[in-house]
């Protein structure tokens, strides 16, 4: 990168960073969403707002929300019914990550949940992960569903290799090497079947002899049966 | 000295003059009605007021002067719905996995170890001495102490006619004038580097302030509630 | 007359662009308004401008509220007028001196159409620049004397004598156009 550019995206990082910091940035938000929602939606929205906080459901994203939807000109009514459906999932996600779950995480369980992943899948995950942050599984599991790979495939490799110690770094080269295997043109539940068991090879080698197996390790997740599509695809060469 | 004009007086000796000898404009027909001429206000468009704030936010954005996230653009003409962007702005450049490239840990440690001295409030901080911002800017976007430190995350788009770009997605509250690209006039690319929380991200890149624009080397995810779509990315360290 | 709430200018003097836009559309129609009967030509006017509001963007956080808003900004808007003003002066010498036609073509201004606006144009344009200032200031925009003794840098009585000076060229030149 050429030393203006960077100075300049270095100059960028500092507005950027300052961008929803403190109490600013709420009043700044709150004021947009004011001005960009007719009167009935913003009362209904803030309403929403104000039950969510009420049972210590984080706000923000609810306002992100709803300012996402003012910039696409959405009709207030379908703002609202966003908004609530979002509380709503924010809500199961609380219950399903635990009440210590960071915004950041809530966040990405609620968006999990919106693509279809089971609340179970949720609670497991939390579970496989008790102290580290699920932001990334959860988004990894996200983005793979919305790559057309089944809510019970993708569930069942983001469980399989948590269970054996994958790092949010390995995930995430996971998800990009499914993703260029379905560009190429491949099935993507045969993409994710093959990354599977070729990252589950590396994470053994790495862990040594820890008793695991890699059947058991590809076992289904209690939330997402019918994990034998697994086993069918011949190992990569 | 808030100005370079000139001050100088270079008309007629001036005599003093006390205010009972003043002419009243209201007394006299002919100067009320000049007044009254004078006085009509020109009509003003909103597109001159983006385009004075849009400077101005340029200005800001070069300088890192703090605060001036706080602008959230008004379209100035009609709003063109959320759609794939034309060829021509695809981006060329070699880049990891989108057009979106994480940078592990080069820039992002850097700029947030050292964004750490005091600097006053409202103080213009110029691009090479970024180094003095406030400790407030030190809040990462949509990151909290329970998730792993953000990463500096570059976010780039070819778009040579555009006037002016910008980013927009829950990171930053969806506002336009939170983190305007900075384009490169020596290749054509607009660009912003912006520390990410890990995980996936929902976005938009906004092209003269009014059309939501897709990034075209980054998946797309459809949003059936409110109708649209977005491109993604997922963060993280490689 | 109209004048930004102080809520505003301190959220603009703390960098929010949000509410320096809402200080430019306050005011951006006397700005224009005072560029335009300054400068003859449109677009020098609009440039003017567009430069008073980049410096008042940058010398914000300087901003004192002891002084008023209007003042300042003011202040600001006739340097970049006066800037201005001096660079035509010296660029039309060569072009225009000998070619009175094109005086006239450029001082036309698209928006006044009417002879009565026509005339006002060419007999401010005819004030010298000072008392052309100091008449726009105080009886189109309002400023007091004291507050356009801080924008010309001259005395309150001197001031006081530039305006009287233009009434009563504008009222010499411009009586008998009233009365057709």
């Amino acid at each position: 990168m050429r030393p203006g550019l960077l100075l300049a995206t270095a100059a960028a990082i500092v507005v950027a960073a300052a961008g929803e910091a403190g109490a600013q940035g709420a009043s700044s938000a709150d004021a947009r969403l004011r001005q960009a929602l007719d009167a009935p939606t913003y009362q209904a929205v803030s309403l929403v707002f104000d039950s969510a906080r009420a049972r210590g459901i984080p706000v923000r994203p609810l306002v992100n929300r709803a300012l996402q939807a003012t910039l696409h000109r959405t009709p207030g009514p379908r703002v609202h019914e966003a908004v609530v459906k979002l509380a709503g999932r924010l809500d199961v996600a609380k219950g399903a990550l635990g009440p210590g779950s960071s915004e950041a995480e809530l966040s990405a369980g609620a968006n999990a949940l919106a693509i279809g992943v089971p609340r179970a899948t949720l609670v497991e995950i939390r579970a496989l992960s008790p102290r580290q942050p699920v932001t990334v599984p959860l988004g990894v599991l996200t983005e793979l569903v919305a790559r057309e790979v089944t809510i019970n495939r993708a569930s069942q490799m983001v469980v399989a290799l948590l269970r054996n110690g994958v790092t949010p770094a390995q995930l995430l080269s996971l998800s990009d090497d499914v993703s260029h295997d379905v560009n190429a043109g491949i099935e993507p539940g045969a993409a994710v079947d093959i990354r599977t068991r070729g990252a589950l090879g590396t994470l053994q080698q790495g862990l040594g002899d820890n008793g695991l197996d890699t059947d058991a390790r590809l076992k289904a997740p209690a939330s997402a049966p019918g994990a034998g599509a697994a086993t069918k695809v011949p190992r990569k060469p | 000295m808030i100005d370079d004009g000139n001050t100088r007086d270079e008309f007629a000796p001036e005599d003093d003059m006390s205010t009972d000898e003043m002419p009243d404009v209201r007394e006299d027909e002919t100067l009320r009605d000049v007044v009254a001429a004078l006085g009509t206000l020109p009509a003003v468009s909103e597109a001159d007021v983006q385009r004075i704030v849009g400077l101005a936010a340029a200005e800001a954005a070069q300088s890192g002067r703090r605060g001036a996230h706080r602008w959230s653009a008004q379209p100035a003409g009609e709003v063109v719905p959320l759609r794939a962007p034309k060829p021509r702005w695809f981006t060329s450049i070699p880049l990891a996995a989108a057009a979106t490239l994480v940078f592990a840990a080069g820039i992002g440690g850097f700029v947030i170890r050292d964004l750490t001295d005091d600097a006053p409030a409202g103080a213009r901080v110029a691009p090479d001495v970024a180094v003095q911002a406030g400790p407030a800017e030190l809040t990462p976007v949509a990151a909290d102490a329970r998730d792993e430190a953000p990463i500096a995350t570059q976010f780039v788009l070819e778009a040579p006619e555009a006037a002016r770009v910008s980013l927009v997605g829950a990171f930053n509250g969806w506002d336009a004038g939170a983190t305007p690209l900075v384009r490169d006039p020596a290749t054509g690319l607009w660009s912003v580097t912006l520390p990410l929380a890990p995980g996936r991200h929902v976005y938009a890149f906004l092209v003269n302030d009014s059309v939501l624009t897709l990034d075209p080397r980054a998946p797309e995810t459809q949003d059936p509630e409110l109708g649209t779509s977005g491109s993604v990315i997922l963060v993280g360290t490689p | 007359m109209i004048s930004v709430d102080p809520a505003t200018l301190a959220q603009a003097k703390a960098g929010d662009l949000e509410a320096f836009a809402a200080i430019v559309r306050l005011y951006q129609p006397r700005c224009l308004r005072f560029a335009r009967s300054m400068l003859r030509n449109p677009q020098d006017a609009e440039e003017a401008v567009q430069d008073a509001w980049m410096r008042v963007y940058r010398a914000l956080p300087r901003y004192e509220d002891q002084e008023r808003f209007d003042s300042w900004l003011f202040r600001i808007l006739a340097n970049r007028c006066r800037t201005r003003s001096i660079r035509m002066v010296r660029d039309q010498r060569t072009m225009v001196h000998d070619h009175p036609a094109m005086d006239i073509a450029e001082t036309a201004h698209p928006a006044e159409q009417d002879a009565w606006r026509e005339e006002i144009r060419h007999a401010l344009d005819e004030l010298p620049e000072a008392q052309r200032e100091a008449f726009l200031l105080h009886h189109v925009e309002g400023l007091a004397y004291e507050e356009i003794a801080a924008v010309s840098g001259v005395g309150v009585s001197a001031l006081k004598m530039r305006v009287k000076r233009a009434c009563d060229h504008l009222r010499g030149r411009l009586q008998e156009v009233a009365r057709d």
